[in-house]
């Protein structure tokens, strides 16, 4: 890397001569080494799938989880440090927690998101302190607004998103996310499309096993986020086999 | 403010820790003695309340009922304020007393309840945590003399046994089949403790859920005849091991008995 | 609370300060010398309200210099102020010199305590201890509940008898339980009696200005295995005694003790059988005259080889 060994890549608090903040860019590697994880914007709510690397047999199945509700009615989906998305996880939700109180209405996903980017993006000014090594999507479904989404990157810039990914193979499954036509398609239909791209995008050479997660928040969840009942797991799971099956036999003829 | 090397006290330790309020002694005597500049703080009555509430145990579960009256001093002043508040799927809370003081309290489990469920590993408050919570609360505000000046029936069903508790505002806290607060307690509560008393004596059986609504139907009638700060509309929260509801009620008092009431021309 | 100390020779001197209040609910036993005093010398006026939320007065003789203490009850706090301050004007424009204010209480309607009822009977014997409590729970006429027991077990070898304001009970038992579970895990034992007794007593002093309002009796096996006894009062004394009686009927209950106990020696000790027997007979003597004590009586027998409990049934009216 052309940052080591120059001097300018030891605090958060100094730029490199070509205008760059290289602390921060480390904190995008290690978004980068992390399990995949996916959000789809449809017609009617946000899906959230995540590639939860196993790193060890003797884990428990329930341990280790990166879908997450701030609050009854916001999703969010880490990648990267989890420790450090979890500290995130928790001004999320002291952040919607105090809005309530002042506003007695739940915070809307794009207030959240203002607030926890600012968050996120002060820890990029200091030297005393280490930027966030993660990054987080966090959606919400309700009825005025319809669906939204947003994703927030180490350095604290964020963008509203149709779909988006984040961790390994986030530039496979961005690929595979333009090929759907996400405005018109509903929550049930993505929840497949996700789980499919989950599959398809994880690399077993590198990664032997991993989890998959689902969740969403939508008009049919009552703009509250959910993970996904067993049936609809079962389905999108059995969906993405299939379809694997079906483009790795396309491949062998 | 010099007082204290002026009304040094022999035997005043310095070493013993601060355990009592501290009295503060002004040095200087207000000069204006207008009543409209009144030394005297206030602050620390109930301003806006509410009547009884009175809970029963039944064999499946547990009914609460309040009305939903707020009065401002002798005003009826809202008419739609709704005191049984629904917790989770284990818990309904009904309270008595200061209406903010409720809301306050409202809106802390409320955040708990939240922050529990966001956790989302399934385990949700149960009611003889929140029922000692509750107590806890109130306790250390009235050890603070600010006291809420609330009652809570906290009602619900913790492993599978029906639970009714009382915490009144200082804290004074039990456990019981059949609660009531405020006035119920003198015109509601021997009814209850009669209905519940003959069935085990006669059946050996608790109430019914339909009993003990009706139960709580009449009570509220009671009260509402002699019970100057009651109300005709009210509700009733019933919770059992698979169900939680509160349902609207109104009263269809019967007045006429009113004219056998002689005497007090 | 307000609470005056005004020497009568200089009020004597301000006759057109009206006095609310003075003689309405007078306090002590000397009502007429009072009333007289006040009679000959005020200007009163008595306001049409209740006399039972007012002041209270008493006279305090010595030679030639009387004082009059003026007690103001919380409530009606208006008129005390106005009196209050009517009082200061006077003594500020007479040069008086003592007027004692006790600072404006942070709740004027707030009382911080009740009395909950209940009482407890104990009795300690060559090789057990016996403790008991009715279970009424209640204040003024109210019954809260009529199962509510008193005994909180602290070990297998101690039982603790709280009653008094309920609150202060839960609060000070909870801690108790507490401190004992922290004294578990640091020291892996129980905490022996006499150690326990000497906890609470720290406990109850550390509020000695804002007492926990409980009379505590703690029952016990000490380490030799002899039944042990400590009674308390609500600010921490501790006394180590063989048989006691305490709450609401502590005092109706105690001479029937001591007229059976009192006079026991060594060589005549009280056994199981007597105690309890005593226990009951006490109770249902108290259930008589004592509406705060009633409904049933619980009681812990604490011997070598476990705590015994059992119920007896008193007067539920």
């Amino acid at each position: 890397m052309s940052s080591i060994g120059t001097g300018y890549d030891l605090s958060a608090s100094q730029f490199s001569p070509d205008g760059r903040v290289f602390q921060v860019e480390y904190a995008f590697k290690a978004v980068e080494n992390s399990g995949t994880a996916i959000a789809l914007r449809g017609s009617d709510g946000v899906v959230f799938a995540v590639e939860k690397l196993v790193t060890s047999k003797l884990h428990e199945d329930s341990t280790g989880k990166r879908l997450f509700s701030v609050e009854d009615h916001i999703g969010m989906a880490v990648g990267g440090l989890t420790a450090d998305a979890s500290a995130i996880l928790d001004v999320a939700r002291e952040e919607a927690r105090s809005y309530r109180q002042n506003y007695n209405m739940p915070i809307s996903v794009k207030y959240l998101n203002e607030r926890v980017s600012m968050y996120i993006h002060a820890h990029t000014l200091y030297s005393a302190i280490r930027p966030f090594g993660c990054a987080v999507i966090i959606g919400s479904y309700d009825p005025k607004d319809g669906p939204q989404m947003y994703m927030i990157d180490p350095a604290g810039v964020s963008f509203g998103y149709f779909g988006c990914a984040i961790g390994k193979a986030k530039q496979t499954a961005k690929t595979e996310i333009e090929k759907l036509n996400l405005k018109t398609m509903t929550c049930k239909e993505l929840i497949k499309e996700a789980a499919k791209i989950i599959y398809m995008v994880h690399d077993e050479l590198k990664d032997k096993q991993f989890e998959l997660e689902l969740s969403w928040v939508g008009s049919h969840t009552n703009g509250k986020h959910e993970e996904v009942s067993r049936d609809v797991f079962d389905d999108a799971l059995k969906y993405a086999k299939a379809s694997l099956d079906d483009d790795s036999g396309s491949d062998g003829e | 403010m010099e007082f204290v090397s002026q009304n040094w006290i022999p035997g005043n330790f310095k070493s013993v820790p601060d355990t009592g309020r501290t009295v503060q002694i002004p040095s200087k005597l207000p000069e204006d003695i207008e009543l409209s500049h009144d030394v005297v703080q206030h602050g620390w009555t109930p301003i806006t309340t509410t009547t009884s509430v009175l809970g029963v145990v039944f064999e499946s579960g547990v009914a609460l009922a309040a009305d939903t009256l707020t009065s401002y001093g002798s005003m009826a002043c809202f008419q739609n304020n709704p005191r049984i508040l629904t917790v989770n799927q284990n818990i309904i809370v009904a309270a008595a007393g200061e209406y903010s003081d409720y809301q306050f309290i409202r809106d802390v489990v409320e955040e708990k309840v939240r922050t529990e469920k966001s956790l989302n590993d399934g385990i949700s408050m149960k009611p003889k945590a929140l029922h000692t919570w509750l107590s806890r609360v109130l306790y250390n505000r009235r050890t603070k003399m600010k006291p809420l000046w609330s009652t809570f029936l906290v009602a619900g069903i913790q492993n599978d046994v029906p639970f009714l508790g009382e915490i009144d505002k200082l804290g004074t806290a039990f456990v019981d089949d059949q609660i009531a607060s405020g006035y119920g307690a003198y015109l509601a509560l021997p009814l209850m403790r009669k209905a519940i008393d003959e069935k085990r004596e006669k059946f050996n059986s608790k109430l019914t859920k339909d009993e003990a609504v009706d139960l709580l139907k009449k009570c509220m009638e009671v009260l509402y005849y002699r019970d100057a700060r009651s109300h005709d509309k009210y509700q009733i929260g019933i919770i059992t091991k698979d169900s939680v509801e509160v349902q609207n009620l109104a009263l269809k008092p019967r007045w006429e008995v009113a004219k056998l009431v002689q005497g007090y021309e | 609370m307000l609470l005056f100390y005004l020497s009568l020779s200089r009020i004597l001197l301000s006759l057109n300060l009206r006095v609310y209040y003075i003689i309405l609910n007078l306090m002590n036993g000397q009502q007429t010398a009072k009333q007289t005093i006040l009679h000959e010398h005020f200007e009163y006026h008595m306001l049409r309200v209740k006399a039972a939320s007012t002041a209270a007065v008493s006279c305090i003789t010595l030679d030639n210099v009387i004082t009059i203490v003026i007690y103001f009850n919380s409530s009606f706090c208006h008129l005390n102020n106005k009196l209050s301050q009517l009082i200061r004007v006077k003594s500020q424009s007479l040069n008086m010199d003592t007027i004692i204010d006790r600072g404006t209480p942070k709740a004027r309607n707030f009382e911080p305590y009740a009395s909950n009822g209940g009482s407890i009977v104990a009795i300690s014997g060559k090789d057990f201890a016996i403790v008991a409590s009715d279970t009424r729970l209640s204040e003024g006429y109210m019954i809260y509940t009529r199962k509510q027991s008193k005994l909180f077990q602290l070990s297998d070898k101690s039982v603790l008898g709280c009653t008094g304001c309920w609150c202060d009970t839960l609060s000070l038992t909870n801690i108790i339980q507490s401190q004992l579970k922290s004294y578990l895990y640091d020291h892996n034992t129980i905490m022996q009696p006499n150690s326990i007794a000497q906890l609470l007593s720290t406990l109850l002093y550390s509020r000695r200005f804002f007492p926990y309002y409980v009379y505590n009796v703690l029952a016990g096996l000490d380490n030799n295995g002899e039944g042990c006894l400590y009674s308390y009062d609500p600010v921490g004394h501790c006394e180590k005694v063989n048989y006691t009686a305490g709450g609401s009927s502590g005092v109706l209950m105690q001479p029937f003790l001591d007229s059976w106990l009192g006079k026991r020696t060594a060589d005549n000790p009280v056994t199981e059988e007597e105690a309890l027997s005593l226990v009951k007979d006490a109770f249902t003597a108290a259930g008589e005259r004592d509406i705060y004590t009633g409904d049933e009586v619980v009681y812990n027998i604490i011997k070598k080889d476990g705590i015994q409990t059992g119920v007896v049934q008193l007067r539920k009216d």
